[in-house]
């Protein structure tokens, strides 16, 4: 991380402790995530956040691998931070959640002849914390359905899969602020809107259970 | 009267500076005291996800955090 004081060695970019290696970003649904880093910063003036990629990506669609290439400029992600992505937790921890958007990621690789080039990464992430953002969680049924949920506010998008056993689904880092939620039915199911979603820092928005309709 | 006019309002402009640069210097946690941000802090960083439906896994080579 890049700290606000440039008098600090590296121009104030501390190293964290992660561990290196692949990982599939598409277990951390519905709220899920995962520890990657811990680390000591001689202050809590956060400025930036630097995340490093390798070239070993790739994605599995209907069960058969692609490579997912990455320009070497895009192995860097810089974000920049403030006190409002951030929470101070007791004790005196600094604690985020980086927030992988892989659907606005990943684009189909055009360069080059032919259709099979695989696809491209351009990493868009964004910086929340619990404490200065809201969830959105609710049931949608049949199983059947295999909704994908959506909830939007402005241009900004947040995407949610429910989960394969129960229905449940659940967006976390959310801006506060009045969504509509779209639930988008598959397998000849109807979508459904939910209009004026409201969203609160530090609160679950608990939607009632939603049954889709052939 | 002109001068005390001015010494007035330049008192008050440094006392807004000071304010503001006091307040940057510092946050509140989530139990609401107040934390000093100049001083030498642990950092916990967490990962997840917005998903997509396009794809059954996305593996992506983490190699750095700083």
């Amino acid at each position: 991380m890049k700290l606000e004081d440039d008098s600090l060695p590296n121009s104030g970019w501390v190293n964290m402790n992660i561990r290196p290696g692949i990982i599939n970003i598409l277990r951390f649904r519905n709220g899920l995530d995962t520890l990657l880093a811990t680390g000591t910063l001689p202050n809590a003036r956060l400025k930036k956040i630097k995340l490093i990629l390798g070239i070993q990506n790739s994605v599995m669609k209907n069960g058969q691998s692609f490579p997912l290439k990455i320009k070497d400029e895009d192995r860097e992600v810089i974000v920049s931070l403030d006190i409002n992505n951030f929470e101070i937790i007791n004790g005196g921890s600094v604690m985020f959640w980086i927030d992988f958007d892989a659907g606005n990621s990943i684009r189909v690789d055009n360069s080059g002849s032919g259709n099979n080039n695989g696809y491209r990464l351009k990493s868009h992430i964004k910086i929340f914390s619990h404490s200065n953002s809201g969830r959105i969680e609710g049931k949608v049924l049949p199983l059947a359905a295999d909704p994908i949920i959506k909830a939007v506010i402005g241009t900004d998008t947040a995407t949610a899969i429910p989960d394969d056993d129960d229905g449940e689904f659940k967006i976390v880092g959310l801006t506060a602020g009045t969504y509509k939620v779209i639930i988008d039915g598959q397998n000849g199911y109807s979508d459904t809107l939910i209009q004026n979603v409201i969203v609160s820092k530090r609160e679950d928005s608990h939607l009632p259970l939603i049954r889709l309709r052939r | 009267m002109k001068n005390k006019f001015l010494k007035t309002t330049l008192v008050l402009l440094s006392s807004v500076a000071i304010f503001y640069s006091c307040q940057k210097d510092a946050a509140k946690n989530e139990a609401n005291i107040l934390i000093n941000l100049n001083e030498p802090h642990t950092a916990v960083i967490y990962f997840t996800d917005h998903q997509t439906p396009v794809f059954d896994s996305v593996f992506i080579d983490m190699q750095r955090l700083k």
